[in-house]
């Protein structure tokens, strides 16, 4: 039975977390397994084609979650390093530390599942439409942060440091995304290659799609947490070979 | 306030006297004649392309001596004292920041008529295009000191600061790029110009500030 503390802040301290994570690490792998499995499958195989696009349309069911959570996770990022500079809370830098990784994974794997969805329909994989460029961007940001953590030691300056980057690097993001768009839609005619899908869905896609969502979400969740934890125990073990050679 | 021109007036005559403006004006003319060569052997040289070189060896040219902007006085204590002095930090580096435009970015400026005329753009739009450059390169210089602050302290941060600065460079860069193309076909976007100063100045405003808190955080 898992006791239920007061507030979230006392997960600032590792071994409580680590208690809690242990306990529902495996609940929550199953409940992707499920989801995952019963979204993929009803989206691939009980859909019928579309009527322009063929099957190809089926590739909506990877490359729309994983689109969604790699803008997501950006935000979690920026949410995890603001707790951090204002609470301390170690949890919450090593959540965003995780993340990083994980979101650059789901920003590749939209950015590749698009272009091989855009190849049968667009005729290229790769357009400068504001939605592809605005990815680009989002990739770029990623590399920036994920390469403080991996060139320096991780210490708490390099947590200030990082979440500082953090920070920056979504106020710019979002500077550039709205540069970006601000030229299709404000001088240029809109692109003819649109992305907005989910607007015109027909209810037959709209729902094995919510559940590919929620699947991909719950993946995130059991993968951040387990990132979590490895990370926890790294430093555990870090802390104790400084300790034994003094 | 007597101070802060005094600080001025020693970071001038030391970026003179380091030879930094010949340095970055230099290193502007090599890499557009460079980039210039290259497309010339595919047959692709045309005002578009040189645009969009002029642009991004501006935004190159403006991280090359930023990594010891503070590093020096790092290194030797003098930002030490820059902090317990009774000048604020921001200022320090507000005045640091424009000591960099006017070494870097101001002489490569008014060299772009003298390049771009003949490369095929009428000396009438490169000396608009330089306009639109003065009011909206000083953001990037201003933005180029969060790097050098992130890597302070950090052995070959030069790769870094790259990584971490050019991409957000890219608002600048994208609304400027534009900008220049538009003036060039003899249009006038007003709103993009207003757009493009609006960030200019909101980087100058900002930036000396989030630039402060991260270099306390080498103090900490």
């Amino acid at each position: 039975m898992i006791k239920f503390r007061k507030n979230i802040w006392e997960f600032a301290n590792p071994n409580n977390f680590l208690s809690i994570a242990n306990k529902i690490i495996p609940f929550f792998l199953i409940l992707t397994i499920i989801t995952l499995s019963l979204g993929l499958v009803w989206g691939l195989f009980f859909t019928p084609e579309d009527y322009r696009q063929g099957s190809s349309v089926k590739i909506i069911f990877v490359h729309v979650p994983t689109a969604f959570l790699a803008i997501n996770i950006y935000f979690m990022m920026l949410l995890a390093s603001i707790i951090w500079l204002i609470r301390r809370h170690h949890v919450s830098l090593i959540a965003a530390k995780s993340a990083a990784l994980i979101g650059l994974i789901m920003t590749l794997s939209a950015v590749l599942t698009g272009a091989i969805w855009g190849k049968p329909i667009w005729g290229t994989y790769w357009a400068w439409d504001p939605r592809l460029t605005s990815f680009a961007i989002l990739l770029m940001f990623y590399l920036g942060y994920l390469s403080i953590w991996q060139t320096m030691k991780f210490s708490d300056k390099i947590g200030d440091l990082s979440s500082w980057l953090c920070i920056v690097g979504s106020i710019f993001a979002l500077l550039s995304r709205y540069a970006v768009f601000f030229w299709d839609q404000g001088l240029h005619q809109g692109p003819s290659l649109s992305l907005d899908k989910e607007e015109n869905i027909d209810n037959v896609f709209y729902f094995p799609l919510i559940i590919c969502i929620i699947g991909f979400v719950l993946l995130f969740l059991t993968l951040l947490l387990i990132r979590i934890k490895t990370e926890i125990q790294k430093r555990k073990i870090n802390i104790l070979l400084n300790a034994r050679d003094g | 306030m007597k101070l802060s021109f005094h600080l001025l007036k020693y970071e001038l005559l030391f970026a003179l006297a380091n030879k930094g403006i010949l340095l970055s004006t230099s290193f502007f003319i090599i890499l557009i004649l460079i980039v210039g060569i290259g497309f010339g052997q595919i047959g692709e040289s045309s005002e578009k392309t040189l645009l969009a070189i002029i642009w991004i060896a501006i935004s190159l040219s403006s991280l090359l001596s930023i990594k010891t902007m503070f590093q020096e006085d790092f290194d030797d204590g003098t930002l030490d004292l820059y902090i317990l002095s009774n000048t604020s930090i921001e200022t320090i580096i507000f005045i640091k920041s424009i000591v960099h435009w006017i070494t870097t970015n101001l002489p490569i400026i008014t060299l772009i008529p003298l390049i771009s005329f003949p490369l095929g753009i009428t000396i009438y739009h490169s000396i608009l295009i330089c306009f639109v450059m003065l009011l909206s390169t000083p953001a990037l210089s201003f933005i180029s000191t969060i790097g050098a602050a992130l890597t302070l302290g950090e052995k070959g941060g030069n790769l870094l600061i790259s990584i971490f600065i050019l991409p957000t460079f890219l608002p600048i860069i994208i609304f400027g790029m534009k900008i220049s193309l538009l003036i060039t076909n003899s249009t006038y976007d007003i709103m993009a110009h207003l757009i493009l100063f609006a960030l200019s100045l909101i980087c100058i405003a900002i930036t000396p500030f989030i630039t402060s808190l991260i270099i306390k955080i080498h103090y900490t």
